[in-house]
């Protein structure tokens, strides 16, 4: 039971250097992979409006309504 | 468009309002950002998995005398799974070059998908008969957990797919809902073989 | 009721012939502006709940043992549950619907010139979800056991066993509820994402973007992406309640910290998602009332993205005495000093748009320059929460407390009526009293500093915040300690006894006040260009093109100060 309540402490259980090490690559995922999600579709659409524009600037026939 | 008749004087010569800024369809924007948010989700499932995993004390991860998960037997499920995502794939290319086969491409995608589906169903009843349950112990939380929010996922997919599938089999697809469904799918797709990487091994 | 009208695309079908009914036109409606009242009246009723839990309980704490009026006996169990449900109906449902769903709801079709939302259907689902949320959460209060009362932060073991919380059912109401809402929010954010990218009108380049829709999209993309995590945690929290697994409890093996950094992941972002809004309201009423350019337009745009980035790395600086790795702690110590840089910034590209203005203090500019300063005390104070020697001191005192109110309310409050006293003009086509408005701002100020300053003192003297009853404290019960407790007690009576001349004048300016003329305070952005109030799909006259940037106040080239955005140059437009 002592080593068990123990284990509430992330810094002190057993396993401690794995505990610490999860902790701070999962740190570095959670926090970086939304911004690289946001970040990728951000860009697609920047791209994409580019292109949309450069197509409305040339005349060419506007897209039907999507949706 | 309810109020395009009524156009204001003002608008230059030139720019027609039925070519406004939609830079990608709606459905696709849309299911776009909700697969962002899952995602999400499931890396917070995955993260707590991970920590909790190596916090554990030694010999406890898998509980003795509790099954391992079969990571043999699902690679079937995998393959099942990441194939019916590359058929969809096949079924919008078809799609977009209007050929027939489009929709044929669709149902084979929800027919692999809902093996896949089937599969993990079997699995969790070997592995429940087996005494991995819910709160036998952490691993077998997390398990369910994971997989079945994975499943569920899988499940509410399969039924938009069945959507379009029968849309296209009507031949009364515009296209939003079609696109929307496969963003969906890709989003289910993908995530799997990371769920299985970091779970099963 | 007749569903097939709705079967369509949401557009079209109030353009069927018939008038729609009650029912229809209030509560099943699909107009943005509909849902948008329906979210602000949800909001207010909510901060009423908000309103007499925080009077009952400080009751408690002012004059322990007394029987409240309207409330009678607090004991400890009620306690808790009041300020839980205080803080979560603050945050969950007073500041989110108003601040994001109905302020985002109503002016970003409008201020982007379109009819509607992109998803209205799908919109009407999320402020449904929200309302069965709301009404969880109040019920919640009349089950066995009563409501959940383990703080806002809902932290484990506590939370995890009905054995420790006594509130089986409370507990799990509440994080139901929660999750419910979180779910109603990223429907709203998808909606509100894709229809500004794709809706807007003709002409509108990203920078003619007013910025307080821009704030409004980028704290919903950041409350998207924060929020998975957390409904992750909310799951598995609520497995251990209900299905007795153990993730979160230390006596199976589970780790309760993991739930802080699950919670705290979102919870951080969740400050900067109310917080964004809020600053974009107070830069459109600035540049208004000041009859000034934004200063420096992009900038607050790249600096709330920055803003936004930056808090992804912050949360754990709630945890610093958690037993989190000192190296960790190191580390988002120096991320939270870092994110007062953008948000000090922006505040100072505020006070250089005032500067030199012809400055109006009109109610809605008096909010507004309120905001500032009060939430400047805020966010200084904030920094010295996150140095982490300092906040190994601090933490859990009636400073943290202090300091968050001093972010929270006037984001919640002071933002949020700055944003009503301005755009209700539009929202209802009357004009507000406007003498009554400063009364009503004056009588909510200074009570506010009245309460939060004596906290800021009794947490320097180290006055520990969970804590139902401070007799048995006598360490607590110093000197003076109790009198700052009565006298923030005292203003808080006051400041909410004045919460009823805004009621007061909201109502009766709704039903009686003068009619509001379509741009009454000759602003340039586009919802001034609909009548007030719009009508269904409206701009009756056409949907509008845009020509320029939303702040082109007192231009050198122009007789009048002000340049609608949507109107032609009448020359070649110079810039
Ligand atoms: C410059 C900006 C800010 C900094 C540096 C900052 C820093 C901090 C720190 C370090 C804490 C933890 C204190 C502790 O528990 O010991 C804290 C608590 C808190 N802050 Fe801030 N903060 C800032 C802005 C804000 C804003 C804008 C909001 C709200 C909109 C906010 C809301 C809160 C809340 C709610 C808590 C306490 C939560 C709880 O324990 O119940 N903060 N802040
Ligand atoms: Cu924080």
């Amino acid at each position: 039971m002592t080593a068990l309540s123990l284990l509430a402490c992330a810094v002190c259980g057993a396993g401690q250097d794995n505990t610490e090490w999860a902790y701070l690559a999962m740190t570095g995922v959670v926090s970086l992979s939304p911004l690289a999600m946001i970040g990728g579709v951000a860009f697609w659409l920047y791209r994409a409006s580019k292109a949309r524009d450069a197509e409305l600037a040339s005349g060419a026939a506007p897209a039907k309504d999507p949706s | 468009m309810s109020l395009a008749t009524a156009q204001p004087e003002v608008m230059p010569a030139g720019v027609d309002r039925t070519a406004n800024r939609a830079v990608v369809p709606n459905a696709v924007l849309g299911m776009l950002i909700f697969a962002v948010a899952e995602v999400m989700f499931f890396v917070g499932l995955i993260s707590a998995f991970t920590i909790s995993r190596s916090g554990a004390m030694p010999g406890t991860w898998p509980m003795p005398g509790q099954p391992m998960l079969p990571k043999d037997a699902t690679l079937v499920n995998t393959v099942a799974l990441v194939l019916s995502g590359f058929v969809l794939l096949g079924a919008q290319v078809a799609w977009a070059k209007k050929r027939p086969v489009a929709k044929w491409l669709v149902v084979a995608a929800w027919v692999l998908g809902a093996a896949f589906v089937a599969l993990q169903g079997r699995e969790w009843a070997q592995l429940l008969a087996a005494g991995l349950t819910l709160t036998s112990s952490r691993l077998g939380a997390f398990f369910y957990l994971i997989v079945g929010m994975h499943g569920l996922h899988a499940i509410a997919a399969l039924g938009g797919l069945a959507v379009a599938a029968a849309q296209l089999l009507r031949g009364t697809m515009k296209g939003g809902l079609f696109f929307g469904v496969q963003v969906f799918w890709y989003f289910v797709v993908l995530m799997w073989p990371i769920i299985y990487a970091r779970v099963y091994f | 009721m007749s569903t097939a009208a709705h079967a369509d695309h949401g557009h079209d079908h109030a353009h069927a012939h018939h008038e729609p009914g009650f029912v229809e036109k209030y509560l099943w409606s699909t107009d943005h502006k509909m849902i948008a009242m329906q979210y602000l009246f949800t909001g207010m009723a909510m901060a009423l709940v908000g309103g007499f839990t925080v009077y009952a309980f400080r009751m408690q704490l002012a004059f322990p043992g007394m029987s409240v009026p309207g409330y009678g006996r607090v004991t400890a169990t009620d306690y808790n549950a009041l300020v839980t449900t205080h803080g979560s109906v603050m945050i969950f449902w007073v500041a989110m619907p108003v601040l994001i769903a109905a302020l985002g709801n109503y002016l970003i079709p409008l201020m982007i010139g379109c009819d509607d939302m992109v998803f209205p259907r799908l919109n009407r689902l999320s402020y449904q979800l929200f309302l069965i949320s709301a009404i969880i959460l109040v019920a919640s209060f009349y089950v066995p056991g009563g409501a959940f009362g383990g703080a806002w932060t809902s932290y484990p073991p506590l939370s995890a066993k009905a054995e420790y919380s006594l509130t089986g059912l409370g507990s799990s109401m509440w994080l139901f509820a929660v999750a419910l809402e979180f779910a109603a929010f990223l429907l709203g954010g998808i909606n509100f994402v894709t229809t500004v990218m794709n809706s807007r009108a003709p002409g509108m380049k990203m920078f003619d973007v007013p910025i307080v829709v821009w704030m409004i999209i980028i704290a919903s993309i950041l409350f998207m992406a924060s929020v998975g995590p957390l409904i992750a945690g909310a799951i598995m929290l609520m497995f251990d309640q209900q299905l007795g697994t153990g993730f979160f409890d230390p006596a199976k093996g589970g780790d309760p910290v993991l739930w802080q950094h699950l919670f705290w992941f979102f919870g951080h972002p969740e400050v900067y998602v109310v917080l964004l809004p809020a600053m974009g309201i107070v830069a459109e009423i600035i540049t208004v009332f000041s009859r000034k350019k934004l200063f420096a337009y992009k900038t607050v745009l790249y600096t709330a993205i920055g803003t936004g980035v930056l808090s992804f790395f912050v949360w754990a600086h709630h945890q610093f005495i958690a037993g989190i790795d000192p190296r960790m702690a190191n580390v988002f110590s120096v991320t939270t000093l870092l994110i007062s840089i953008p948000v000090a910034e922006m505040v100072f590209v505020y006070i250089g748009t005032l500067y030199g203005g012809s400055i109006r203090l009109t109610t809605p500019m008096l909010w507004a320059l309120a905001f500032i300063a009060e939430f400047l005390l805020g966010g200084v104070t904030g920094i010295f929460l996150g140095a982490s020697g300092a906040d190994i001191y601090f933490h859990d005192t009636y400073f943290v407390v202090a300091h968050f109110h001093y972010t929270f309310f006037p984001i919640a409050f002071i933002g949020s009526f700055a944003a009503i006293t301005y755009w209700f003009p539009k929202m209802f086509g009357k004009m507000m009293n406007e003498t009554w408005g400063k009364v009503h701002f004056w009588g909510t100020i200074i009570p506010f500093n009245f309460i939060f300053i004596p906290l800021f003192l009794l947490g320097i003297r180290g006055d520990h915040r969970r804590i139902y009853d401070y007799r048995h404290f006598p360490d607590l019960m110093k000197a003076g300690m109790q009198d700052l407790r009565i006298l923030a007690t005292i203003s808080l009576l006051v400041l909410l006894a004045f919460q009823v001349v805004f009621l007061v004048n909201f109502f009766v300016s709704l039903f009686r006040g003068p009619k509001a003329p379509m741009n009454p305070w000759n602003a340039n952005t586009l919802e001034w260009q609909a009548p007030s109030p719009p009508p269904h799909g409206n701009f009756p006259q056409g949907l509008p093109n845009v020509y320029r940037g939303p702040y082109e106040y007192s231009h050198p080239d122009r007789k009048d100060d002000y340049w609608p955005q949507t109107e032609p140059a009448s020359e070649p437009a110079k810039t």
